[in-house]
């Protein structure tokens, strides 16, 4: 089962980095990060985000075993999925305008900084995209228990990690001109308002009866 | 009574402006056997007539360019006539094949929407860590098949980068067209805000980032002004209203307004996607645009025609060799520069060759005609022959459709 879970990790990665680069891209590149160790950390902490997100479904997919199966229904999915896109749409917005105009001052400092790489991970790992799905589908047909499916997720997060080691070199751009990471904050706020207003929200009212 | 000499110099001697007369016949001859080739002998009825007009049309402004030597005017002329002419062949050919120009569910499911090359901008990732395409288009036996498309489009790059913008593109003609439209510039870009020209970059990053999550081309779905000249999709949810929105606006200001207002091609210089990955390209294409530092006066004249800011003061000061990577080598300054400090070179060769003297002195026709060989293969010669060759091969079935759907409708009307 645990070997399921690396090599569901690794064959799928590729998959992760597509659903997660769009977050992470923007947000690395729109700082100028001095050191290897200061990249290193953002890009732990921003694993560690994710990582526990996907302890906490992988847990919760345990609790409920197979029963939660057939609750995870694309409503909820669409819920949870629109929920985090939007806050990491807002997150991304904040990062931007805070280091182009230094405005939104609170929540802009947060944003920008460690906190807000782990925050990003974190919402990164909630979105069930395709190969989390798959994972938690696995999780709920071998009735792992809680330990078993927390498990079951970190073996899976760490081989879709190693998909995310180019993002240890983003500090050699260093150097690049500032026009460079004006770019990048610009993109920053540009994915966020994507994020916000055509993956976030419009699955969020798509999964709320109330607001159909 | 003509010396022998003197006959030969003036067929074959290389001139100040322009090409000689022997280049401008050989080349023709080979652009003119493609074009009669194409589009009037294969051609059947009224297609060879349109073939024709289109092939003496083509050829007429070929020649023109290399007897005049203003490459940038010329092209200038071909491209806005063939995005121009293109619109209504595309949109005749849509409504033959699905009856509407406006894409609908079985066009999508059935993969038969036209692949256009922006697309590539937002394919590459997805095709290489999934293995798959995400945009609904046959893969062959269309004229706008991706593999036909990728042909084009790799070779046109590999040879000349972003001169697919100035010479080929179907779409970069509607922003050249409203950008000369009057003289002088209701809206003067600085020099200081220049740096508009790299916001297509953040353009490439968005449309390829935001395309991941959804497969889907985001930049097709969302943001391209040329869908109101193509295809689109029916306003019927918020998301195709917000999208058919877009698409007015977007083409209204960035490919309508802002280039008459400025002069500039606006549209494709701080907004396509296409654009930027091109500029990407220019660095490992064959053909290049030299710039002679030596020769350089500082005069200014190319950065203010230059029609996607890549030029600036700043640049001229600088010691590069080749122009910026926004260059999309059009041949505007090259026709301002009075010092011939701008020229196009091929990647890895000097700017010209050095003719040798033997030391025992060779007779001036030998001179005469070893001077030609050089012009003839020099990036002179070949970059507006090859670039103008890629131009006819994207748009000429559609100017001479279009051709002959004007004439259809003469006919009918006579």
């Amino acid at each position: 089962m645990f070997i399921d879970a690396i090599l569901l990790g690794l064959a799928s990665g590729s998959y992760c980095v597509m659903f997660c680069a769009p977050v992470l891209v923007p947000w690395f590149f729109s700082k100028q990060i001095p050191t290897a160790g200061r990249n290193a950390l953002y890009l732990s902490l921003y694993l560690a985000g994710r990582l526990s997100g996907y302890i906490l479904i992988g847990v919760i997919a345990g609790v409920l075993g197979s029963y939660a199966a057939g609750y995870l229904s694309a409503p909820v999915d669409r819920a949870i999925g629109g929920a985090t896109q939007t806050l990491a749409g807002a997150l991304l917005i904040f990062s931007g305008v805070y280091s182009l105009k230094g405005r939104c001052r609170a929540a802009g400092r947060f944003a920008d900084s460690a906190g807000g790489a782990a925050s990003l991970g974190f919402l990164s790992g909630m979105k069930m995209c395709p190969p989390l799905f798959a994972a938690a589908m696995r999780v709920f047909s071998g009735d792992l228990g809680p330990l078993g499916g927390g498990a079951f997720f970190t073996l899976f997060f760490i081989a879709s990690s190693l998909y995310f080691t180019p993002l240890l070199f983003v500090f050699k751009l260093n150097k690049a001109p500032e026009y460079f990471r004006s770019g990048a904050r610009v993109l920053c706020i540009m994915m966020g308002v994507y994020y916000i207003a055509f993956l976030g929200l419009p699955a969020l009212f798509q999964s709320v009866p109330a607001l159909r | 009574m003509i010396k022998k000499n003197s006959l030969i110099e003036s067929i074959f001697a290389p001139r100040e402006k322009g090409a000689s007369p022997a280049i401008i016949f050989i080349t023709s001859l080979f652009l003119g056997y493609y074009l009669f080739f194409f589009n009037v002998l294969l051609s059947t009825g009224t297609e060879k007539i349109s073939g024709a007009i289109t092939a003496v049309f083509f050829l007429g402004l070929y020649i023109a360019m290399l007897v005049t030597g203003e490459y940038s005017r010329y092209r200038k002329i071909f491209l806005i006539a063939a995005s121009l002419l293109m619109v209504p062949a595309f949109i005749n050919t849509l409504i033959e094949e699905r009856g509407t120009m406006l894409v609908n569910a079985d066009t999508v499911i059935n993969n038969e929407n036209p692949f256009c090359h922006i697309v590539f901008t937002m394919t590459a990732i997805p095709l290489v860590l999934q293995k798959g395409i995400i945009f609904p288009a046959r893969l062959s036996g269309h004229y706008a098949s991706i593999y036909s498309m990728l042909v084009i489009w790799l070779s046109a790059s590999l040879i000349f980068g972003r001169g697919w913008c100035s010479w080929v593109c179907f779409y970069g003609g509607w922003d050249s067209c409203f950008s000369s439209i009057g003289k002088k510039p209701a809206l003067k870009l600085s020099y200081k805000n220049n740096h508009v020209r790299y916001f297509n970059f953040v353009m490439l990053a968005f449309v390829t980032l935001a395309s991941l999550p959804i497969l889907s081309a985001v930049y097709c779905e969302l943001l391209c002004p040329f869908k109101i000249v193509t295809e689109f999709e029916a306003p019927v949810d918020i998301f195709t209203i917000v999208a058919f929105g877009f698409m007015v606006v977007t083409f209204l200001t960035l490919v309508v307004v802002m280039p008459f207002l400025t002069k500039k091609r606006f549209q494709c210089t701080a907004f396509c996607p296409f654009g930027a990955m091109q500029s990407l390209i220019n660095k490992i294409s064959f053909f290049r645009v030299r710039f002679d530092k030596e020769k350089c006066t500082k005069c200014g004249a190319c950065a203010a025609v230059c029609p996607t800011l890549s030029v600036s003061p700043e640049f001229l000061e600088n010691t590069k060799k080749t122009m910026p990577l926004t260059c999309t080598m059009c041949g505007e300054c090259m026709n301002v520069c009075r010092q011939g400090a701008i020229t196009y070179s091929i990647w890895g060769l000097p700017p010209l060759f050095k003719i040798k003297e033997t030391a025992d002195g060779s007779s001036a026709v030998l001179k005469t005609l070893r001077e030609f060989l050089i012009a003839l293969v020099s990036p002179k010669t070949l970059f507006p022959c090859a670039a103008f060759l890629f131009g006819t091969i994207v748009s000429g079935s559609f100017v001479r459709e279009t051709l002959e759907l004007i004439i259809n409708q003469i006919i009918k009307l006579w």
